[in-house]
């Protein structure tokens, strides 16, 4: 297994965990999204209901290479998504819990650092899979 | 990369009619597009307390104190707004954190007008579980209430 398959299959993984584990709880997720105070209050259901199943399709086609750009480009646009309500939390001074994967973590200034590398991740996995289908 | 993009926004689709789907399945545990409002229980937080010191001194917490009237006229949070579970919430005012507090761990005043609170109130509500004997062993202010 080569460094590139290496980080899209290292990719995949974690937004399919990260999603499994929200995703038959979808009321205690809307209830950590409600907490970022970012999102319309009569949007946070919908979201709690659709980030999980996002995640896991995106993270299973990343790993098993079903459409992998367009996978890469959810991941990329998830990871920026979290790393500005992160962000803007932590700004505001919110002691909340991150909603990111199964255990209970409040969030940190490491949260968005760690979303900026997922991000650079996905950017990576999607210009692999260009650089490869114009060779 | 057109493509790409298509396929994104189809990933995007196809996860939000799962979700959907599955929770018509499953069987209603939310209530879509209505404005959430989070259950009881995960509204309520618990502070110790420096932390309710720190809301104090920001300004952002407003103190409630659950104990009896001659209780709270004995000595309170300088500030706090004396109110029993079955009180009228008319009298508290909206906006900041609640910090609400009675005689320590062992008494449940606290959690009961946590609990009728968040029924009526949006808003961030906190029980200091140490309540008043503990914010007297830290050494934080207090107020007489035959100063006042």
């Amino acid at each position: 297994m080569g460094v590139r398959s290496g980080s899209r299959i290292l990719l995949g993984a974690i937004f399919l965990v990260a999603g499994l584990s929200k995703a038959h709880q979808p009321e205690i997720f809307a209830a950590q999204i409600a907490g970022y105070q970012l999102v319309p209050s009569t949007l946070v259901t919908l979201m709690a209901l659709a980030l999980p199943r996002i995640e896991i399709l995106a993270g299973m086609g990343l790993i098993f290479r079903l459409l992998p750009r367009s996978c890469a480009l959810v991941t990329a646009a998830l990871s920026l998504g979290f790393a500005i309500s992160t962000s803007v939390a932590l700004a505001r001074g919110l002691n909340i819990d991150c909603g990111c994967l199964p255990v209970e973590l409040k969030i940190t200034w490491l949260h968005p650092l760690v979303d900026l590398a997922l991000l650079a991740l996905s950017v990576r996995v999607v210009q692999e899979r260009a650089d490869s289908s114009r060779k | 990369m057109r493509d790409a993009l298509l396929g994104a926004l189809a990933i995007v689709m196809l996860g939000t009619s799962l979700g959907l789907l599955q929770e018509q399945l499953v069987g209603p545990r939310l209530e879509l597009m209505q404005p959430y409002r989070a259950p009881v229980d995960q509204r309520v937080g618990l502070v110790d307390v420096s932390t309710a010191f720190a809301l104090f001194q920001s300004g952002k917490g407003v103190f409630v104190d659950a104990r009896e009237p001659e209780r709270y006229a004995e000595g309170h949070v300088p500030g706090a707004v004396n109110l029993q579970p079955d009180g009228e919430l008319a009298m508290l005012p909206y906006g900041g954190t609640l910090v609400i507090y009675c005689d320590g761990a062992e008494c449940g005043a606290s959690a009961r007008l946590a609990d009728h609170l968040a029924q009526q109130r949006t808003g961030k509500i906190v029980i200091m579980p140490a309540g008043w004997p503990g914010w007297q062993a830290a050494g934080y202010p207090v107020m007489d209430g035959s100063r006042e």
